[in-house]
């Protein structure tokens, strides 16, 4: 019982008050000390964290064993180096200074002799001037014992620490517990050291995806560059030619009517004109919080109104069934939007002329699934490429990045979600989504549709 | 009084080119699709046609090849938002006799119809 709460108190806090509270109760004695110290050794394995844990380590040994000076070198096996993870009552001017080379003959008798070693009784193994070198890195860290730091046979580096008031040397009971210490604490930081690798490569890997999303975006931009270009120029056309014909007749006669009218036509191309580079410029804003509440027939109407020139001109239709109450689902609006700018615009490409896409969300109550499906008619995809889809870089489109997919894939695995192609040669493809979301207040309901058509 | 009809998905581009061409002096017909082109063509015999290339269903091109093939003495004017230098190239071959891009200048475009219009008087 005690234990668990020693446990927990570390675990959770690192306050140094709280511990030191706890010194004045509970470690009075010398079994209780060690007790705690055995119990913390448990506990160090839950701190994944590099920089948490390094400061527990040192804090815990500090305030348990009550040491004035308690500092924590470790050994980056990576770069070969040894630094200073973390201390406890060493000062600042200090810190600056420690600094540890493996040649440095301390460092390979630790290596050697592990276990918790006496200042004193380490000098007297060395003859001058590696003597002299010794008691300098003792100086330095203002300490009198070293105690390895090992995970199993792999030595990760040492736990320096001032030793016992008035100068007298640990009992045998007490360098046990120590010497576990050290080897809960290896255990603990080859752990952490795992996780902070990790940690470093995922950051790699992120900016990698970032930079991957971005060549996929400017790819279906480029693919948008025509249709888009004509939703400006004519606009643009309108409102020039509008204005023009004005000008030539300002000197005549100029009845009100056409004038308002005129005036109204102008300013409603304006907005055309602006609404289309508006929705344009969505798909390059930066990345939001990822807690986005995502608004799924928004987003289907924002990208069909991106294509909509390229759809008019291929007199492709669009029809839509979206459930109207699909339960809240949060993400990264971007990525949602880049999901189905790429599903979209591989249908529109795949249907052709006078080729039609149908657009179904629902949400499939017994799986908790919101469920994404997008058909079409078009020529539909050879059966040996399918398993091949969503490999980077593979593409059935002359000038196609193939990159689409792969990242759409990728979007879609970050929801925990699935996605899954079945085509049918000269009948037409469909993608479907699954997409999780946790129950909340869903009642039982009938999940009422909305089905409509949008002919352009 | 000289036909002129004018091709475009867009009816407000229609409708300001109308305008405009009656207030000289041309009788204007409009059209938002090829096919209906190709109609009023046939009924009306318009000595100039400007013609928009991006369109719904039968685009711009396709037009242009039955107007020189049925009509070949007709004028016709492309009118492009931007178009790839192929698809100019082909007009030009296909027998376009000129071709403006969008917005629209429409002091050009009625020199370039007089220009045009002059050509077939003489």
């Amino acid at each position: 019982m005690c234990t668990a709460f020693i446990a927990t108190l570390l675990y959770k806090s690192l306050d140094r008050l709280v511990l030191a509270l706890f010194r004045k109760t509970f470690f009075k004695s010398h079994m209780g000390r060690l007790t705690a110290l055995a119990s913390a050794s448990n506990v160090l394995i839950h701190t994944l964290d590099l920089k948490e844990l390094s400061n527990l380590i040192v804090n815990t040994v500090a305030e348990i064993m009550n040491q004035r000076i308690a500092v924590l070198i470790l050994w980056e096996k990576g770069r070969d180096k040894l630094w200073l993870a973390s201390s406890s009552g060493l000062p600042v001017s200090s810190m600056n200074k420690i600094r540890f080379e493996k040649k440095d003959p301390l460092i390979p008798f630790l290596r050697k002799r592990r276990g918790l070693i006496e200042r004193e009784k380490c000098l007297r193994e060395f003859s001058w001037p590696d003597v002299y070198e010794i008691s300098k890195g003792f100086e330095l860290l203002g300490v009198q014992s070293i105690l390895s730091i090992l995970c199993e046979d792999t030595w990760m580096g040492f736990l320096g620490l001032s030793g016992k008031k008035g100068g007298e040397v640990f009992s045998s009971d007490e360098i046990k517990v120590l010497e576990d210490y050290g080897k809960a604490a290896g255990f603990a930081l080859r752990n952490a050291l795992y996780v902070d690798e990790l940690k470093q490569t995922n950051e790699k890997l992120k900016d990698l995806q970032s930079k991957l999303l971005q060549t996929t975006k400017l790819a279906a931009i480029e693919q948008l560059a025509s249709g888009i270009a004509h939703e400006i120029h004519n606009p643009l056309t309108i409102i020039s030619g509008k204005a023009q014909i004005l000008l030539l007749k300002k000197n005549k006669q100029l009845d009100e009517k056409t004038l308002e009218q005129s005036l109204k036509t102008i300013v409603k191309q304006t907005k055309r004109a602006a609404d289309i580079t508006r929705k344009l410029l969505m798909f390059s804003e930066p990345k939001s919080s990822g807690r986005d509440a995502i608004d799924f027939e928004g987003v289907v109407d924002d990208t069909i109104s991106l294509i909509s020139y390229q759809m008019t001109l291929d007199e492709i239709t669009i029809r839509k069934t979206i459930s109207k109450s699909l339960p809240p689902f949060k993400g990264e609006i971007n990525e949602i939007r880049e999901v189905f700018l790429n599903l979209i615009l591989n249908a529109v490409q795949a249907v052709g002329r006078k080729g039609a896409i149908h657009i179904q969300i629902r949400y499939l109550e017994r799986e908790s699934l919101i469920e994404i499906k997008i058909q079409d008619t078009g020529r539909g995809i050879q059966a040996e490429y399918i398993p091949r889809l969503f490999n980077p870089f593979f593409t059935t489109r002359e000038g196609g990045l193939g990159l689409g997919l792969f990242i759409t894939q990728q979007i879609i695995h970050r929801y925990h979600g699935s996605i899954h192609i079945e085509s049918e040669i000269g009948k037409g493809t469909v993608v479907v989504i699954h997409l999780p979301n946790s129950r909340t207040s869903w009642g039982d309901e009938p999940v009422p549709t909305d089905s409509q058509e949008i002919r352009v | 009084m000289t036909k002129m009809l004018v091709v475009d998905d867009e009816i407000e581009i229609c409708d300001f080119l109308k305008t405009f061409f009656e207030d000289r002096n041309y009788k204007v017909f409009t059209a938002l699709n090829g096919e209906t082109a190709l109609k009023t063509i046939q009924q009306e015999k318009p000595s100039i046609v400007l013609l928009d290339i991006k369109m719904p269903g039968m685009d711009g091109i396709e037009v242009l090849k039955r107007i020189k093939t049925l009509h070949p003495a007709t004028k016709v004017i492309m009118v492009t938002a931007i178009e790839t230098r192929d698809k100019i190239d082909e007009a030009t071959r296909l027998g376009a006799d000129n071709y403006i891009t969008k917005p629209l200048s429409l002091e050009y475009l009625e020199t370039d119809v007089k220009d045009k219009l002059e050509s077939l008087v003489k």
